[in-house]
């Protein structure tokens, strides 16, 4: 777990990345698994545990001054269908100005979202636009697509090496967005037992490195290797977003129809209560 | 509230008793909002002493209670509006109970509330839920768009489609400027302020919607039953009204290209015009006064987004007048002659910066064939979770003050809010 390593931890992870990455190569690489393989078992593992799931959020978003926000909701699960459509409601309790807005998603990878959101004080159920996967989700350092999760076959993967980092085995894959897209180049740290994603590191066209994701901490919950804790941090803008989460369920039997305009509008409590 | 009212929230509040448990927790939120607005331009009507079109401070507080089998709400302001002059007001703006019954199939949600559909930004032809357009005018946040209306709410569900009713008993109009803090157009000759249709259960209002998600949209069928919104009738002797009107109309909201689409028509049959061919019959028969003829008005919007954190919104509205030609022959002379077919487009750009905390919104009106325009600029920023700012304005350009927009030429304003959540 990648959050008992201070800041003396990471680097000391990142000369022993390069180390042994520049000593294993070769011989390693021809026997590891594929690199897509790898990212899609990652991917299923960190955003398609179970067949459904439900978590009391907390995010905190801190700036370059130290100055803290606070967004927290609830949210539920369904995949219809294993690394493809998944179904999302999130309904939020803070801050005070958003409580009660419900925000939902229909999720295709092979399309864009659909999504919805609900502003109560107006009564209304408004479609928004979903080609915006760069967009900030809440005003925090991920964005929608790293709340949802980017498809793996968005990207071309290549495992760069395989390394112990603190005593914990890594695959070490870099990935290169097939198209045109807010970041030229990933790495992405899986973790051999746990076949989590444990660190990504995004750079930019000039191979700046932009922004750092964390699985900061990891508990085993009815039976799935689940991210309690994770952050985003942006090097360039010093703000970073850590993501609590709490409450975890997993096949609670979270229905298809829950996820409808109706009940985006009047939640039951069963659903939001936190 | 009449004994009918009483009755019905009797019913209600019974039937309620099994749904919100009595330990049910209250959660409390709310918001301290102070906003001052002032006239930028010129005005025959406003002298120096009434230059503020927004002067107030509110608080709001917000109660729920959730049950197992549903809620109770409450969103009220207190408001010291020193404009209006009259001391501190409760302003209710929504009371309502809220619960699930006949095995899941029925929702209900009974008292005053909010109510929306239909697809439009900003235009609306098949909600004919009531709008307070004063605050729409002088900078108000945008809740405060939907004036609260006292209705019973239900949403019929398990069917191939859903079914929403609302049922509002006593007719409930727009809020519009009254010339208080907004001068306006008022045609000569009128005799008194607008009148309202008789408080009874036969005036009250009805509205239905039938939807479905088809493919990846949204397509909807809409009714209505009741009046005019805005008292757009004058009757024989001089004095305005709210004439009788029903209201057909669809819907359809889905994505392609990369945003959303949506498309939204509605046939507004105003049943007390007067039919042509009764007068034809009739030579000698004048009408008195003025009603509306009858409209079809329909709409197109698209929605997407240009960058991260920038959206673009475009719509098309149109109007179409039936019988144009006796409405033009029967117009007094010299009076403002409306086009047959009426266009409005409108555009939006919402940006936000850093992190969200900051909004750069924009929306226009331009209308080409009645030549006015309505611009609205908004730019507020928060400074952490329980704070927010924002200035603003709106500028209004008519050639002809009997123009939806037009007459608000003498209104231009800035305003600016500072708001406390809590």
């Amino acid at each position: 777990m990648l959050r008992r390593k201070s800041g003396l931890g990471i680097a000391t992870m990142m000369v022993a990345g390069v180390l042994l990455g520049a000593l294993a190569s070769g011989e390693v690489r021809a026997e590891a698994p594929a690199a897509e393989e790898l990212m899609k078992q990652a991917h299923m593992n960190l955003y398609y545990a179970g067949d459904d799931g439900r978590a009391v959020v907390n995010m905190t978003l801190t700036d370059k001054r130290g100055k803290t926000r606070l967004r927290s909701f609830v949210m539920l699960r369904l995949d219809i269908e294993d690394g493809g459509e998944q179904k999302y409601f999130t309904y939020f309790t803070e801050p005070s100005d958003v409580r009660r807005t419900g925000f939902m998603v229909w999720k295709d990878p092979n399309e864009d979202d659909s999504r919805w959101i609900y502003i109560p004080a107006l009564d209304l159920v408004k479609r928004i636009s979903a080609n915006d996967k760069g967009s900030s989700f809440v005003g925090s350092d991920f964005s929608y697509e790293d709340v949802s999760g980017r498809h793996w076959n968005d990207d071309t993967h290549i495992l760069l090496r395989e390394e112990e980092v603190d005593g914990q085995p890594y695959y070490v894959i870099e990935s290169t967005p097939k198209k045109k897209d807010s970041f030229a180049k990933k790495i992405t740290w899986i973790h051999k037992d746990r076949m989590l994603p444990e660190k990504e590191e995004y750079y930019d066209k000039k191979d700046r490195l932009e922004r750092v994701f964390r699985a900061e901490e990891i508990q085993e919950i009815d039976g799935f290797q689940t991210v309690t804790l994770r952050s985003m941090t942006n090097i360039r803008k010093e703000h970073s977003t850590s993501v609590e989460f709490t409450n975890i369920e997993y096949n609670i039997g979270i229905e298809d129809g829950l996820f409808t305009e109706r009940y985006l509008k009047a939640p039951p409590k069963k659903m939001i209560e936190n | 509230m009449n004994s009918r009212h009483l009755t019905i929230g009797s019913i209600l509040a019974l039937s309620a008793l099994g749904a919100i448990p009595a330990s049910a927790q209250v959660d409390w939120h709310g918001f301290v909002e102070t906003g001052y607005g002032a006239r930028t331009a010129e005005s025959a009507r406003f002298d120096d002493t009434k230059e503020y079109t927004l002067n107030e401070t509110r608080v709001q507080f917000r109660a729920s209670a959730y049950g197992d089998q549903g809620e109770i709400f409450v969103r009220m302001d207190v408001l010291g509006d020193q404009v209006a002059d009259d001391g501190v007001k409760l302003d209710l703006r929504e009371g309502f109970l809220r619960f699930t019954t006949l095995g899941d199939h029925l929702d209900v949600k009974a008292g005053r509330q909010a109510l929306t559909w239909g697809t439009g930004d900003l235009i609306f032809i098949n909600d004919l839920f009531p709008k307070d357009w004063v605050s729409f005018f002088i900078g108000r946040e945008d809740q405060y768009l939907k004036a609260p209306v006292d209705a019973v709410r239900l949403g019929l569900f398990g069917l191939p489609f859903d079914l929403d009713v609302a049922l509002v008993p006593e007719f409930t109009p727009d809020r519009l400027p009254t010339g208080e803090r907004l001068s306006f157009y008022m045609p000569e000759g009128l005799a008194g302020p607008p009148v309202l249709p008789e408080d009874q259960i036969e005036n009250g209002e009805v509205a239905v919607r039938l939807s479905r998600y088809v493919g990846n949209m949204t397509i909807a069928l809409y009714g209505y039953h009741g009046f005019y919104k805005t008292p757009v009738a004058v009757d024989g002797v001089g004095m305005p009204f709210h004439p009788r009107l029903r209201v057909y109309g669809a819907s359809a909201r889905g994505a392609s290209l990369g945003g959303v689409f949506w498309l939204e028509g509605g046939w507004y049959d105003s049943r007390d015009a007067p039919d042509p061919d009764a007068f034809e019959a009739h030579p000698g028969k004048v009408p008195m006064g003025f009603v509306p003829n009858s409209t079809g008005r329909y709409l197109a919007g698209f929605e997407r987004q240009l960058a991260d954190d920038f959206n673009a919104t475009v719509q098309y509205y149109g109007e179409w007048m039936q019988n144009h030609d006796d409405y033009a022959a029967n117009l007094p002379a010299g009076a403002y002659e409306q086009d047959e077919f009426r266009s409005l487009f409108t555009l939006r750009l919402e940006k936000w910066l850093h992190y969200q905390t900051i909004r750069l919104s924009f929306f226009g009106f331009w209308s080409p064939t009645d030549e006015d325009t309505h611009l609205r600029g908004l730019v507020s920023y928060k400074v952490s979770d329980e704070i927010e700012v924002a200035i603003g304005a709106n500028v209004f350009e008519g050639n002809n003050v009997e123009t939806q927009f037009g007459q608000f030429d003498e209104n231009d304003n800035v305003f600016t809010r500072l708001r406390y959540s809590f």
